[in-house]
């Protein structure tokens, strides 16, 4: 009885094998060996943007980024202001992505008259699956902020480098899932001159950003700025809420934050609103991209 | 109504693993597709394809990453939205030509080839009908 099971079992396992056989001799593509191919993760952010400060995203190579950004007054500032909206605060930017993995990037701000400068540099990518692993995506951001106000004591010597910032930021990201990601933005920003000599020069803050994909042109955002130190008068941490609308060529993003500025030493460092007491501004930022150069490998 | 229309290119850089057996790993595919808003037009140059000539039977995989579009947010969102190339990394066709015994390969010519296979893309096959040109010998 045994030995008739095991004959019947080899039978099968014959029989499979030998159909198997006839089987993988019509998957061609099989014989070729299967190679592979490292695939990267994509749009862990829609915008190179969370709300305020920088995504892990950068605008592909040859592609211009048009940015129109605006914060208006607070919310509190009641019926006469008409909740904020009869001021506004705004940037106009051109970003441009010289490769897929280093873009460089213009603005001004009319927010103490500042002119920006900044480069975005990816350092390691996430990769979604193949043979290579990486769990993160790590990119460098690094600007320079020119304030253009009137010297507040112009009858002594002013240097031109006193009206320099700098910023030094890494972004650390990570794609969850389909419509999770998150983000973490350890930031070093620099003033070369502050009001009196108990204010750091040097301010440290860690950033923490996510976003929330409801539908394929929907997403909700959230940031956090949290300074590291106390000992710059006034500050708060800066907190946004926003979503981002996606349509063919464009990302309009809206959201309330605390901060009314739109450039990292701006919002990090001299962020005075608290939530608490409703000094949250309505804002938006929209986002219109170029083809400048066709990329590598398109065909008319 | 988007009308896809898939070019088979011809195989390029062919190469014999067996008697009747041909493969390349940088064939093209293309698709092209006219809207009222814009031209929906992408190509692929690292395409497979593998020919049996003794049986007809040929096989396509694409991968959908590898497609390139005029504009990168176009080329995102086809990855991203549409055909989901995390979760269906690749597209495949698994056919045959029918009328395989017609086509000489060791005669220089234009022959047309009826294919029919299984065309799958996002997950989803379906089965297709259609006639080639090819043309012998290969020029690039």
């Amino acid at each position: 009885m045994k030995l008739k099971t095991l004959t019947l079992a080899t039978l099968l396992f014959q029989g499979t094998l030998t159909w198997a056989q006839t089987d993988t001799t019509t998957d061609l593509l099989g014989l070729l060996g299967d190679e592979e191919p490292v695939i990267y993760s994509t749009a862990t952010f829609k915008s190179t943007r969370v709300i305020n400060g920088q995504s892990i995203e950068n605008v592909a190579g040859g592609v211009m980024d048009f940015r129109i950004s605006h914060r208006f007054g607070t919310l509190n500032s009641g019926v006469h202001k008409m909740f904020g909206l009869d001021m506004a605060s705004m940037r106009l930017g051109l970003e441009y992505g010289i490769t897929d993995n280093w873009m460089v990037g213009i603005g001004r701000s009319n927010v103490n008259e500042e002119v920006d400068g900044f480069t975005k540099i990816k350092l390691l990518k996430q990769v979604e699956s193949g043979p290579k692993k990486m769990p993160i995506s790590v990119s460098y951001f690094g600007s320079i902020v020119m304030r253009g106000t009137e010297w507040a004591n112009p009858e002594r010597t002013n240097y031109f480098t006193s009206r320099l910032y700098y910023c030094n930021q890494l972004l650390i990201a990570k794609k969850v899932d389909d419509k999770l990601s998150l983000q973490l933005s350890p930031t070093h920003v620099h003033r070369n001159i502050v009001a009196t000599a108990d204010i750091p020069h040097d301010v440290f803050a860690v950033g923490l950003g996510g976003r929330y994909k409801v539908s394929r042109r929907l997403a909700i955002n959230a940031e956090y700025f949290k300074l590291m130190q106390n000992n710059i008068p006034g500050a708060t941490n800066s907190l946004s809420l926003g979503v981002d609308l996606e349509t063919g060529g464009h990302v309009f993003q809206l959201h309330l934050t605390n901060g009314s500025s739109m450039n990292e030493k701006g919002f990090i460092t001299e962020t005075t609103g608290s939530w608490n007491k409703g000094d949250i501004q309505f804002g938006f930022n929209i986002s219109r991209v170029f083809t400048v150069k066709k990329p590598k490998g398109y065909q008319e | 109504m988007k009308k896809f229309i898939l070019s088979i290119a011809l195989l390029s850089a062919v190469s014999a693993t067996q008697a009747q057996k041909y493969f390349t790993r940088n064939g093209h595919l293309g698709f092209f597709s006219k809207t009222n808003m814009e031209d929906i037009k992408a190509n692929n140059e690292n395409v497979t394809y593998i020919v049996d000539w003794s049986s007809g039977d040929i096989q396509i995989s694409a991968l959908q990453t590898n497609f390139k579009f005029e504009k990168a947010l176009m080329q995102e969102h086809y990855n991203e939205n549409y055909v989901e190339s995390s979760k269906f990394p690749k597209a495949t066709f698994k056919g045959k030509i029918d009328n395989v015994s017609a086509i000489n390969i060791k005669k220089d010519g234009v022959y047309t080839a009826t294919v029919s296979g299984a065309l799958e893309i996002h997950g989803v096959s379906k089965n297709y009908t259609t006639k080639q040109h090819l043309r012998f010998p290969v020029v690039m």
